[in-house]
């Protein structure tokens, strides 16, 4: 476990430190995947269809804020769309439009979530997403997968393979448009999807909001069982054909990914918890404090006990030696008398605490500060 | 001597004016009925526009139907028809939109607090000190 908490603790770290590398890093590479897929999967428009072009907007990405990420996957999806016909374009756009006149404009910054959930859609790993979207978001964070998922469904009925493309070439103009909205409207397994994401999104988050002992690990539990019955239920119901075996798997590896997430966003010990109670002038406290698991809390060696927690004493004051003084004073020649202290040559600082019944505390805080933990004080009383 | 609390001050303060602080200082420019008014104006026309795309998609889809059935059919009632669903979705996206933003607006007003107690605590130190270095 230790190792563990090493491993996390130095990812969080280099990341800390590295943040204004990665950040750019991992913009690029988002937007590069985003654009080949719509390019493999669209590519009508020969002149955006070039990887050259894709690696500038990539590269350009990189250094701007992630939501022009989707504002850039959404240009190459409507060019496309505007070079197969005019009903694509339009119904794209419309579709497009509102999404950001009635959502995107309250939370700009879900778009990369829009943006993964349509990703992993195409790659058909969408069930992957709903339980650590729910651990790390919001109750909107459904709408935005929802969003992705309706985005994917809409550019997959204008895809290279589809019916709209291989069939409907020399339909009117009202039947293609027609065609596209009953292909957006009566989808069932795109409703089943969003359907099923928002509840396992909204309970992951309920649940794990909850005041219990290991809420997270609990809502992370719940939520994958729930995301399985809706999908198996809405399955049944909807006839969508989904391949049950995929879908476990997938959620299997969700679970995995959201523990992953816990373990990195919420690990806490629970055995140590601690309850206080206290008041003000205005209001009674109840408050339950439960410690994080660090590196140096974490589980004992061979006989597997936790190990006491190291109190770490600050020196107030210190007094200095005659030889650190005199050392000292070739270097920094301006000092006061007044700030040069010279002991008995102990190396020990003792603070009076004096209390009016007689009784007084001595503490002792040596120069290690690993020492100074309960037993290691020395009490005398009279 | 660099004093350590005015600089951990300056830095919490600084970290914040760089983020969260953006935002909330633009939201905390105006009075709440101004924020929020100016807000909903701006839904109400994102609502209007989005509705009458659902419209026209609409018509766009039935448009052989309305073509048939124009002479036939009331267009006094399909007005008033969809006037009341529009009416209908305005108030629940303006409500919504409310909600959103004096929650917003108060939350931004919470975090400023704290940002201006901050600066009052500094203002005493720098008082205290009669010095404007670090």
């Amino acid at each position: 476990m230790n190792v563990l908490l090493e491993i996390r603790d130095n990812i969080k770290e280099a990341y800390i430190k590295y943040d204004a590398f990665i950040n750019p890093i991992g913009k690029f590479f988002l937007a590069l995947i985003t654009l080949l897929t719509i390019n493999s999967r669209l590519g009508y428009m020969h002149r955006i269809d070039s990887t050259a072009i894709v690696l500038v907007v990539a590269l350009g990405c990189s250094f701007m804020p992630a939501g022009v990420i989707m504002l850039f996957g959404a240009l190459f999806s409507i060019l496309h769309a505007y070079s197969l016909s005019l009903e694509a374009v339009v119904i794209v756009g419309v579709v497009y439009l509102v999404l950001y006149l009635l959502y995107l404009r309250f939370v700009p910054k879900e778009s990369v979530v829009i943006v993964a959930s349509a990703l992993l859609c195409a790659f058909k790993m969408p069930y992957l997403l709903p339980v650590p979207a729910g651990l790390l978001g919001t109750p909107a964070t459904a709408l935005s997968v929802g969003a992705g998922v309706i985005v994917y469904s809409l550019l997959k009925l204008i895809a290279k393979d589809s019916e709209f493309v291989t069939g409907a070439a020399d339909a009117e103009i009202a039947d293609k448009i027609r065609m596209l909205i009953d292909g957006l409207l009566r989808n069932k397994a795109m409703l089943l999807f969003i359907i099923a994401f928002a509840i396992t999104i909204i309970v992951v988050y309920v649940i794990r909001r909850l005041p219990i002992v290991h809420a997270w690990t609990i809502s992370v539990a719940a939520g994958t069982v729930i995301e399985f019955i809706v999908l198996v239920a809405g399955n049944a119901a909807f006839k969508t054909g989904l391949k049950m075996g995929v879908v476990f798997f997938q959620l299997i590896l969700s679970l995995g990914v959201a523990l992953v997430v816990e373990f990195f966003k919420f690990l806490v010990d629970y055995d140590r918890a601690e309850s206080v109670q206290f008041e003000d002038d205005d209001y009674y406290y109840y408050v339950k404090a439960v410690p994080k698991i660090k590196r140096d809390d974490s589980f004992a060696g061979e006989t597997g006990s936790p190990k006491k927690a190291k109190a770490s004493v600050r020196k107030v004051n210190p007094k200095k030696t005659r030889s650190a003084v005199l050392a000292s004073k070739g270097k920094k020649k301006g000092k006061s008398a007044a700030e040069e202290y010279y002991d008995d040559g102990a190396d020990e600082y003792y603070e009076d605490e004096y209390y009016e019944d007689g009784q007084y505390e001595e503490e002792y805080y040596g120069d290690d500060e690993t020492a100074g933990t309960p037993d290691d004080k020395y009490r005398k009383l009279f | 001597m660099i004093d350590e609390e005015k600089v951990i001050l300056m830095t919490r303060m600084a970290s914040y004016e760089a983020g969260e602080g953006k935002k909330n200082l633009a939201i905390w420019r105006f009075f709440r009925g101004d924020y929020i008014g100016l807000q909903l104006l701006g839904s109400f026309i994102c609502a209007t526009l989005s509705f009458a795309l659902g419209v026209a998609l609409y018509v766009y889809y039935n448009f052989e139907d309305f073509m048939e059935n124009l002479y036939e059919m009331d267009i006094l009632e399909f007005a008033k028809g969809i006037a009341a669903k529009y009416v209908w979705f305005l108030v629940i996206y303006m409500l919504i939109s409310y909600a959103v933003f004096a929650y917003r607006y108060s939350h931004a007003r919470g975090n400023l607090k704290a940002y201006y107690g901050n600066l009052k605590k500094l203002s005493k130190i720098y008082k205290g000190t009669g010095n404007s270095k670090p």
